[in-house]
């Protein structure tokens, strides 16, 4: 089995254009951001060059969701933060390509901020037909038609 | 200056089958800029993943894409095996590869198929699928689905396929091999084809680093970089090297794939002879507690699956960057600049898969 | 640079019949171990352990043991196969071949008659 070593790298909020910035000077490549929101937000910004992996990762607290855009130097960076910026309520500051909560046409706003209460059918994600609201749950009354 | 103008372009339009949406900014016959919006069918299955058990959400990664369905499940119980150090059995990391580049092969089938549909070779199109479908034959032979191959476990794979059956598979490959290279001569010598593909679309090297371009999008612009090369599954004990090629161009993409067709059919025949005898499953036991990324290559290129689990068996965090997603910025960069007629065979040459980058 | 390229693919697959079926008249038989469809195969062993309804990722399985009836509704399976694979009693069975369409939703619904004799406790 492969397990890849994946060095995990703290950093400040303020410190991430500079650090970013770097990156892209040294040639490393914007593999993917990824944010995840329990109690605070956690933000992994995920490199790579020539197979070798790195990630950043930012953590601030749910009062204060604001992140400095890295578009100015990677630009297809763009894609990532308006994601976030979408399904998490960020704010990106500097952002270059900004759809302003319109990437994504969703029926809630923000639906991956709020961890779902277990079971309740209102939390299904996206409020989306297509997404089972209550799992788990008895299934309707059988069809008055059995065959 | 001439004046500016904008044309909408799909998310409907007859030569393109992803729910992509552009704004492209014209001037004349000229693109001065494409703005995409995606976001019409964005599913949100990322956030199932924390109401389902996650040995029953491989079923759901599964159908993230129903073109790479397979390499789907393949990730994600990658990304949950990585967390648990769950040593799964060789054989089953060898039936993941042959299982995967059979979904390669058959990836690439279908985007030369539309992309010729899209320049109006329609005999090459019907024959390309053609070859498809007795491909998809196979798949179904060996695993028990057409699409979705539904095999990929965490643990390993739920079914096993006996040496006579490989021997079988082995022989029927090698008469559509015989078939794809008949196809791949059209592609890449016939005057027409090379008329609508070549010097259209170029995405020079540093760009497409710089953008993030992933897949067959970044090796046709001479950047040998391929997932596989982590050595993931067996791809450790295959012997192969990444396609490239240099022009930067449609047609060099085009040719990525054709050359990468060709390189699924020999690793699939190193994987059938060096396969190794004994299980195909480990036994899962726990649940996932710390996170990991696993990266693997799908026929549109990279894809990276991110999961972290705090000891339950519902996930805390499930994350998938598709290939699509990586591939936008560069489709907008080589949009520029292109005239109106190219833009549907550009769009094409990325090989969008919205769906998936949206999951 | 070449002309006509497929020319010789097409004279080649003209000579030949069709790929294509002559479909309602020539039917495609599936291969061996496809999953086509999910069948209580004997109802009679059927313990209604309920295991094949936790089992499934969709819930598409529903097991009333009071009643003694086992219900699946189709549209909601997505061939799988766990449901076979875990039951004890080898009751259920995938079939090569694939349900027919429907024209409305419905529950495919199995009753256990009350047997003389009752099959071996569970
Ligand atoms: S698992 Fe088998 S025995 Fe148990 S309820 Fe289902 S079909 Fe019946
Ligand atoms: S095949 Fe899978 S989805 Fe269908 S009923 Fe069985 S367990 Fe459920």
């Amino acid at each position: 089995m492969m397990i890849e070593t994946q060095p995990l790298e703290p950093l400040d909020r303020a410190a991430l254009p500079a650090r970013v910035a770097a990156l892209a000077k040294e040639g490393w490549r914007l593999v993917q951001i990824c944010c995840s929101c329990r109690d605070a937000y956690e933000v992994t910004y995920s490199f790579d060059r020539e197979g070798r992996f790195l990630n950043l990762r930012i953590g601030f607290s749910k009062e204060d969701p604001a992140l400095p855009s890295i578009t100015e130097s990677y630009f297809g960076a763009f894609a990532y933060e308006n994601e976030m910026q979408d399904l998490f309520g960020l704010r990106l500051d500097g952002l270059k390509l900004n759809f302003h909560g319109n990437f994504y046409r969703l029926a809630k706003k923000n639906p991956f901020l709020d961890p779902p209460a277990a079971g309740s059918p209102g939390a299904s994600p996206a409020a989306s037909p297509s997404a089972p609201s209550a799992e788990g749950a008895p299934r309707a009354a059988p069809d008055p038609r059995p065959t | 200056m001439s004046r500016r103008t904008i044309i909408p372009f799909g998310p409907q339009h007859p030569v393109l089958p992803e729910p992509i949406h552009l704004d492209l900014v014209m001037e004349d016959e000229k693109v001065v800029e494409a703005i995409p919006s995606i976001g019409f069918i964005h599913r949100g299955l990322e956030k199932m993943a924390e109401k389902k058990d996650f040995q029953e959400m491989a079923y759901i990664a599964e159908r993230i894409c129903g073109i790479c369905s397979f390499i789907h499940s393949m990730g994600y119980c990658q990304a949950i095996e990585a967390v648990l150090r769950l040593e799964i059995p060789r054989r089953a990391e060898f039936l993941r590869v042959i299982w995967g580049e059979m979904s390669r092969i058959h990836s690439h089938l279908l985007w030369l198929g539309l992309t010729a549909d899209a320049f109006g070779f329609e005999s090459l199109f019907m024959h390309t699928w053609r070859l498809r479908e007795k491909l998809l034959d196979l798949i179904e032979e060996t695993s028990g689905g057409r699409v979705i191959f539904g095999v990929c476990k965490v643990g390993g794979v739920r079914r096993d396929v006996d040496a006579e059956a490989l021997d079988r598979l082995l022989a029927a490959l090698a008469d559509l091999e015989a078939d794809c290279r008949e196809i791949a001569a059209v592609f890449a010598r016939d005057a027409s084809v090379q008329r609508r593909l070549s010097g259209i679309g170029v995405l020079p090297k540093e760009e497409a680093l710089r953008l993030g371009a992933v897949g067959p999008t970044l090796r046709g612009s001479g950047v040998p970089s391929d997932s596989r090369r982590l050595g993931y599954a067996a791809y450790d004990a295959l012997d192969w090297a990444p396609v490239t090629e240099e022009a930067g161009d449609c047609r060099a993409r085009c040719l990525v794939r054709m050359r990468e067709i060709a390189q699924s059919f020999d690793l699939i025949r190193q994987a059938v002879a060096k396969i190794p005898e004994g299980p195909v499953s480990a036994k899962v036991v726990g649940a996932p507690r710390g996170e990991y990324f696993a990266r693997l290559e799908q026929p549109r290129g990279e894809v990276v699956y991110y999961v972290k689990g705090n000891g339950t068996k519902h996930l805390e965090r499930f994350r998938v960057r598709t290939p699509t997603f990586a591939n936008l910025p560069p489709l907008l960069k080589i949009l520029q600049g292109c005239e109106l007629p190219d833009v549907p065979i550009i769009v094409l040459t990325i090989d969008p898969c919205i769906s998936c980058a949206e999951r | 640079m070449a002309h006509l390229t497929i020319s010789k693919l097409l004279a080649k697959s003209a000579a030949k019949k069709p790929a294509t079926r002559r479909y309602p008249a020539e039917k495609r038989t599936p291969p061996k171990g496809a999953r086509g469809r999910v069948t209580m195969k004997q109802l009679e062993t059927c313990v209604f352990c309920g295991v094949c309804g936790k089992k499934c990722p969709t819930r598409a399985i529903a097991v009333k043991r009071a009643e003694k009836t086992w219900e699946i509704d189709r549209l909601k399976c997505i061939l799988c196969g766990e449901c076979v694979e875990v039951c004890p009693k080898d009751s259920l069975t995938m079939e090569e071949e694939h349900a027919a369409a429907f024209v409305a939703k419905r529950i495919e619904s199995h009753v256990q008659r009350p047997q003389p004799a009752p099959p071996d406790p569970p």
